[in-house]
């Protein structure tokens, strides 16, 4: 007997294109439910404009996405909404609303989403600011934040109104090591405690082998590897094996003595 | 230019739909009244005042020649109301709001803000345009009585303290020449013009792309299509209004 749940999202052969330029061509995957899953792939590859896909931010040109078994194709922006309020999304550079303090930038999926109670909104707000290590942190403007912050406080909004997926567009991007570490732990923290799915772009092989349980790694807007961790670094393709290359050279790069020797 | 009446379409259609169907958002209204509304109140007083008082100068200098200086008060007020009163403080409202809305949104648009407001199930706009478009529909007729009643105090001012037309002649004749269907002409203008500066300003604003200089080239197209806008529709208005409102039958 199959105990495995069903898959969180599931795409099939997805298309997309911007200016006549093909970004996705073909895309398949799936993504397991309760588990991190991190799209990894260089610059342009593809990866951001697919994760926008998963919560209808965007529409694909053909291809399927289906949410915990739900076709959102043919679904509208009022109809999405149901399914977005349980899919928290950190951006890229936080997309922080710089109108708003840190309290009410945390505040504000709740409100949205009916929770009308002064003190249960500030219970919460303060519970997730102190999950990502901002407690007491409310009265700040996004203005006043460093980048990691930023992050902090954008995951901390994405977690408030305890969604059962997350979606991190390049967590660790234009972060320092020391603070890319931290925010990597604390991803990897929350799977392993809130048991959130959890869909994870980046380009850094080391947070994805620290976050995440599965892999599709992207090229050109096609999938070349999609399976567990521990089996990424045997994958015999060529795009694969030249990105674990490359991410070796830029881990220990070559003396000057083995450039002139070879 | 089909893409682009398309989207003020589509626009104006999710505006027409939200109206309908969303729940109205006092706080942010109430919030934009005071910046649009009472944040406009000088720039379009002042605007009112001065054009007032130039036209009743330039009127006044023409009419005097002929012996019909006394007109010199019902030329501005109806001018002022039908079209100086309702052009100029659009114009000024544009401007000012058109400007500052579209480069709000168009930020809030390449900086992810207005994704993100998706990504939570919030419709950018049911929570940018409404709220907006409610503080304008509001504040414009206010804006343009108030621009029209400066224009008139500052010709009477004019023509009675400076050029010496008895106070009694001037408000008499005024009084008489000056209908309610002037003044109702003028203010169902403002609501009109209230409603393209909203929705040309954050249409460029949703649109915007490229960063900061395409916020910027959103902000600088906001405030020209607006005032084009503006000064077209106003041809329009004026020879529907003089049907509907016509300056000679109408009075209350």
């Amino acid at each position: 007997m199959n105990l495995e749940p069903p898959p969180y999202f599931e795409i099939e052969d997805l298309y997309q294109a911007f200016d006549g330029q093909a970004v996705l061509q073909g895309v398949s995957f799936k993504v397991p439910r309760g588990r991190t899953t991190a799209i990894l792939g260089g610059s342009g590859a593809g990866k951001s404009v697919l994760l926008r896909h998963l919560n209808g931010l965007l529409k694909p040109i053909s291809g399927t996405v289906r949410v915990t078994g739900i076709d959102i194709g043919a679904f509208s922006e009022r109809q999405l909404r149901s399914i977005r309020r349980r899919i928290g999304v950190l951006f890229q550079d936080g997309a922080l609303f710089d109108s708003m303090s840190v309290g009410e930038n945390v505040a504000f999926p709740l409100r949205e989403g009916g929770e009308r109670s002064a003190k249960t909104i500030a219970d919460r707000v303060e519970e997730v600011l102190s999950l990502v290590g901002l407690s007491g942190q409310q009265a700040k403007m996004p203005d006043a934040l460093s980048g990691g912050m930023r992050k902090r406080v954008a995951l901390a909004r994405a977690l408030a109104p305890r969604p059962d997926c997350i979606l991190y567009d390049e967590p660790t991007a234009g972060l320092d090591p020391i603070l890319s570490e931290s925010i990597t732990h604390l991803i990897r923290t929350l799977q392993s405690t809130l048991h959130i799915t959890s869909v994870m772009v980046t380009h850094h092989l080391a947070s994805m082998r620290y976050a995440a349980d599965h892999v599709v790694f992207m090229k050109s807007g096609i999938v070349r590897y999609e399976g567990s961790v521990s089996q990424f670094d045997q994958s015999d393709d060529e795009a694969v094996r030249a990105f674990l290359r490359a991410d070796a050279m830029a881990i220990s790069p070559p003396t000057s003595d083995k450039i002139e020797s070879s | 230019m089909i893409s682009f009446y398309g989207q003020l379409g589509l626009l104006v259609g999710d505006v027409m739909v939200a109206i309908l169907t969303s729940g109205f958002r006092i706080r942010q209204t109430l919030h934009q009244i005071v910046v649009i509304g009472v944040g406009s109140q000088v720039v379009v007083t002042i605007t009112g005042a001065f054009t007032g008082a130039v036209l009743a100068a330039q009127t006044y200098f023409k009419f005097s020649e002929l012996g019909l200086e006394a007109a010199t008060g019902p030329v501005v007020s109806i001018a002022m109301c039908r079209e100086l009163g309702p052009v100029l403080a659009a114009l000024m409202v544009a401007g000012r709001m058109g400007s500052a809305m579209s480069a709000e949104i168009g930020t809030m648009r390449v900086t992810e803000q207005i994704d993100a407001l998706r990504a939570m199930g919030t419709d950018p706009v049911e929570y940018l345009v409404i709220p907006r478009l409610a503080a304008i529909l509001i504040s414009m007729p206010i804006l343009t009585a108030e621009a029209i009643w400066c224009g008139i105090l500052s010709s009477q001012f004019l023509t009675v303290d400076l050029f010496g037309i008895p106070e009694p002649w001037y408000t008499e004749q005024l009084l008489s020449h000056t209908r309610s269907s002037d003044v109702i002409a003028g203010l169902v203008k403002s609501v009109l013009f209230g409603f393209l500066i909203v929705i040309a300003s954050c249409h460029r604003g949703l649109s915007a792309k490229d960063g900061a200089m395409g916020v910027g080239q959103a902000t600088t197209r906001a405030v020209v299509d607006s005032a084009l806008a503006i000064l077209v529709v106003n041809f329009f208005l004026s020879l529907l209004l003089e049907r509907w409102f016509p300056t000679h039958l109408v009075d209350f």
